[in-house]
């Protein structure tokens, strides 16, 4: 079909093409042009995203209940052995949400980013890179197989990389950028080891194929055969390596914090809503792979868990409100890794796609603050910042809802389904339900402290800083991300609710998964469970909240309780559990260290001294040749005769 | 006549003699001398040997004109006794030195422990004017265009040295 | 091995034996004397002690060959003695010295 097939190819197009232009003149400064330019090829991206997702479920409906989707190719690209790769893609019904959820929410953050790039110095060169991030992350979801996806994979890295590290003259910022490389980097080591695992065991890298593999129950065997050892453990887990480090995890999550370094659409954009995300998205594609290995599910599910219990942990005594959101964003993230880990994965996406439209609101509304207090981040700066930005606070505030899992916001939907499959799940465990419901209760407490700050109780802005309200160009992306993040929990109301509500609405995520995703062994919902599970979570939600209310807001509590009798605790958590500091005297350290001796004992000893050597060897040669030609007419003669005896004694005597 | 030990050894001591004289006088009038008494013992030994005419040749040429030439641009120099004529060094006297020796030496036991002498064709000792018809004869008729071309290469040496040593100034100067 | 008596019988080696002896000593003086013209005299001697060997095979195969190639070379020589001389000659008006030490100067 031609129309289709347009779209196929204008989806990558625009965001290219956005990148290109924009990049050739990347030294102008009309944040205006270069902000319409980008804003406009990526909402063309958008518009063929949902084209294509209006194609995609015509056909669902058609197919009852076989797998369907919409795949199409550029080329054929490696045929080497037995390895055969195509350069295509495939668009499933996960693909197909992504594709949505990073056009549609990237088009919103350009939006945002017209009005807060307005006065930088290069925002040509910014939108290149932000269009040039949607290329690569349209390239990443949309991936036939593993390669394209890893190619996509490679391209966020870098374009996080050029965008974390946007200021570069400022020597803490450009680190920053180097260290989300470099740290995704250690974590892609282990994701091409998993595929070179995978292709070695199923002889293929496409997603199809290794679905349809680890469905039939001969081959699952064979790759399940081993437990720790398995063929499948060992794939999952390499796999899972490359994921802690572009989902940050726990122990590659390190760069995420720093990143904040970057500017505040862009940590909007990936850090919230699409790059740490890739991730997960990856790991929901091996659904099926995973729940062969119920080990390194075991594993995924434990390092989400202590993910999400540290980031809330170290967010509860920050100051800079992006790094607040920063910790959120590590331990949501790390909500989304348990509910994988127990074999959740409608959950797992449905939790990455509600958390997409808060936390990007919340980013944003971080961004326009900022903005507002010319580049202030310092939240013990602010305060009563309701009546100044009214529109950024609404926003907010939904977010906030959203976020503690308060109904109907869309945040109790997601977060309450992982839980409940925490606590439920064959692959889960009241362990782990316990560690995720203290880090519910620990979100509430820091996100309601960061509201308190910034935007309730009284006004500690200096007197030079007059915050205002935002252009629209500024507010409208937080008013549709609110909304989103309001009801867009209504994609999966689960069966108890929808039970009771009228007209019975299900949990339409679960259809439109239904033949993407393999679902593991069934559990029996229990429905009095359920009910139980949901109210705990939300009186401790609203418990925590009011907790941090007084203590912040109306200053009727004190927090001295706690850091009086816990010292300790208080500077683990603000100190960042000195993870950055373990990392450097036990590994960048002596890595130095290691470095400097081959580099004294190797590279100067031996190297140079041999290389200096062949010299003066050729120096000496010289000397000695100079015999040969000193000018001297009798020399020449004697080396005639000299010759002419050597030629003649060869000649006689042989 | 040149078989015979009695004129042989004599006229060879005397050439020998003569040559290490040119090499070892520290004077160089002196090894000039030592070299015109070298050409004319030879000359007399060309004659011994019976090529009459090649023996003429070089009394005339060798030792009546080279070494008048030696002698005359000799005398153009003023030259200073010269205390050590022989270049310095000893490495590279005795590499000299001994490079010679091995040559002499290789070549002397080569000939001493050949076998093959060439054979004579006709009877030994023809009549004086015989030899230098036959030398004629091979000159003019069997080797003329090399005769020849030896006569185009004296003239273009002869125009050779007369261009090289042209001074400018001087009594028949025309520029 | 060669006995008295067979040494007072000239023959051929003899004869070669002196002309080597010439081709020796010319050589030694080019290579061991330092004066321009006395280097020029050891040419000399070198190509006076070819002559002969070339005479000494000659006469001893009754070759007239020889003889010619002794003509030949005769004549060259002394014509190259007087280029050799006047270039010498040129060389000392231009420079006032005749020692070839003073004559290095490709010396690296």
């Amino acid at each position: 079909m031609g129309s289709l097939e347009i779209i196929q190819y204008l989806i990558f197009v625009f965001p290219l093409l956005g990148f290109i232009i924009n990049g050739v003149n990347f030294r102008k400064s009309n944040a205006l042009v270069a902000g319409t330019i980008g804003t406009s090829m990526v909402f063309g991206s958008f518009i063929c995203a949902v084209l294509l997702f209006l194609k995609l479920y015509g056909l669902t409906h058609e197919s009852h209940g076989e797998a369907v989707a919409i795949s199409w190719k550029f080329f054929d690209w490696i045929y080497v052995g037995n390895l055969s790769v195509d350069f295509a893609f495939r668009m499933d019904q996960i693909s197909a949400l992504m594709i949505l959820i990073i056009t549609g929410v990237g088009s919103l953050i350009h939006l945002f980013s017209v009005g807060y790039m307005s006065h930088d110095e290069r925002p040509f060169k910014y939108f290149a890179y932000l269009n040039l991030f949607i290329f690569n992350m349209l390239l990443l979801v949309l991936g036939e197989n593993l390669l394209i996806t890893f190619i996509g994979w490679e391209g966020v890295g870098l374009c996080s990389y050029l965008l974390i590290g946007f200021w570069f003259s400022d020597p803490k910022k450009a680190a920053a950028g180097m260290k989300a490389f470099i740290t995704n980097r250690i974590g892609d080591a282990g994701f091409l080891v998993g595929m070179f695992l995978l292709y070695k065991f199923l002889g293929t890298l496409d997603y199809a194929a290794i679905a349809s593999f680890t469905a039939d129950s001969e081959i699952g065997a064979n790759l399940s055969l081993g437990g720790w050892t398995s063929p499948a453990t060992l794939i999952a887990l390499a796999l899972f390596v490359g994921v802690t480090g572009k989902s940050a995890q726990v122990p590659l999550y390190v760069w995420l914090p720093d990143a904040m370094a970057g500017p505040t659409p862009v940590s909007a954009l990936i850090h919230a809503a699409t790059m740490v995300t890739a991730g997960v998205f990856v790991l929901i594609k091996m659904a099926g792979l995973l729940l062969l290995t119920p080990e390194a599910m075991s594993v995924i599910a434990y390092i989400g868990a202590i993910t999400a219990f540290m980031g809330a942990f170290i967010g509860l005594t920050q100051w800079d409100i992006k790094k607040i959101l920063a910790y959120s964003t590590v331990s949501q993230l790390g909500y989304m890794i348990l509910a994988v880990g127990v074999g959740a994965f409608t959950a797992a996406f449905f939790h990455l796609m509600t958390h997409a439209f808060f936390k990007a609101l919340m980013f944003l509304g971080s961004g326009s603050v900022i903005h507002s207090m010319h580049e202030e981040q310092d939240i013990r700066k602010m305060g009563g910042l309701k009546k100044a930005m009214p529109i950024t606070h609404l926003t907010f505030l939904i977010g906030w809802l959203a976020i503690l899992g308060l109904p109907p916001f869309s945040g109790f939907f997601s977060k309450d389904e992982i839980l409940y499959n925490a606590f439920t799940s064959h692959h889960g465990s009241t362990f782990l339900w316990i560690i995720g419901f203290i880090t519910a209760g620990m979100t509430a407490f820091y996100m309601t402290r960061l509201m308190a700050l910034t935007f309730w109780g009284e006004s500690r802005v200096s007197k030079d800083v007059h915050p205002h309200e935002s252009p629209i160009s500024m507010t409208l992306p937080l008013m549709v991300l609110a909304v989103l993040a309001a009801f867009g929990g209504f994609l999966g109301i689960p069966h108890v609710i929808g039970a009771i509500l009228p007209g019975h609405p299900g949990h339409w995520l679960e259809t439109w998964f239904h033949t993407a995703i393999p679902h593991g062994e069934a559990h029996e919902a229990n429905v009095l469970v359920e009910w139980v599970l949901m109210g705990v979570s939300v009186t401790l939600a609203l418990i925590s909240a009011y907790v941090a209310y007084s203590i912040y807001a109306t200053k009727k509590m004190s927090n001295k309780l706690v850091t009086d009798k816990f010292p300790a605790l208080v500077s683990l958590s603000s100190e960042k559990l000195f993870v950055d500091e373990i990392y450097f005297s036990k590994i960048i350290n002596p890595l130095i260290e290691i470095s400097k001796g081959l580099w004294v004992y190797i590279d100067v000893e031996l190297i140079d001294k041999f290389v200096l050597k062949t010299a003066s060897f050729t120096k000496k040669t010289g000397h000695v040749s100079k015999f040969f030609q000193n000018g001297n007419l009798q020399n020449y003669v004697l080396l005639f005769s000299l010759g002419a005896a050597t030629v003649m004694a060869v000649s006689l005597l042989m | 006549m040149a078989n015979n030990p009695i004129v042989f050894f004599p006229l060879a001591f005397v050439i020998a003699v003569a040559a290490l004289g040119v090499l070892l006088a520290s004077n160089p009038i002196f090894s000039a001398l030592f070299l015109v008494l070298s050409m004319v013992c030879l000359g007399f030994m060309f004659l011994a040997m019976g090529a009459f005419f090649l023996g003429g040749v070089q009394l005339a040429v060798y030792a009546g004109a080279v070494t008048v030439l030696f002698v005359m641009v000799l005398m153009l120099f003023d030259l200073k006794d010269n205390a050590n004529p022989i270049a310095k060094g000893l490495l590279s006297r005795f590499l000299k030195v001994s490079s010679i020796g091995v040559f002499v030496g290789l070549i002397t036991g080569a000939v001493s422990l050949t076998k093959y002498y060439p054979v004579p064709v006709k009877a030994a000792d023809p009549s004086s004017m015989e030899s230098t018809r036959v030398l004629a004869v091979g000159l003019f008729r069997d080797y003329v265009f090399a005769f020849e071309i030896l006569g185009v290469l004296l003239l273009v040496i002869a125009i050779g040295v007369v261009s090289v040593s042209r001074i400018k100034g001087g009594t028949h100067d025309r520029a | 091995m060669i006995e008295l008596s067979s040494l007072l019988e000239v023959s051929l080696g003899h004869y070669i034996f002196l002309g080597l002896f010439l081709f020796a000593v010319g050589l030694l003086t080019i290579m061991l004397r330092k004066n321009m013209i006395v280097m020029l005299m050891g040419v000399e001697l070198l190509l006076n002690g070819v002559n002969t060997i070339f005479l000494a095979f000659s006469h001893f195969s009754s070759h007239t060959e020889g003889q010619i190639l002794v003509f030949f070379i005769l004549t060259v020589a002394a014509a190259e003695a007087g280029v050799g001389l006047a270039l010498a000659v040129s060389i000392y008006k231009e420079f006032k010295e005749v020692n070839i030490s003073f004559f290095e100067s490709l010396k690296g």
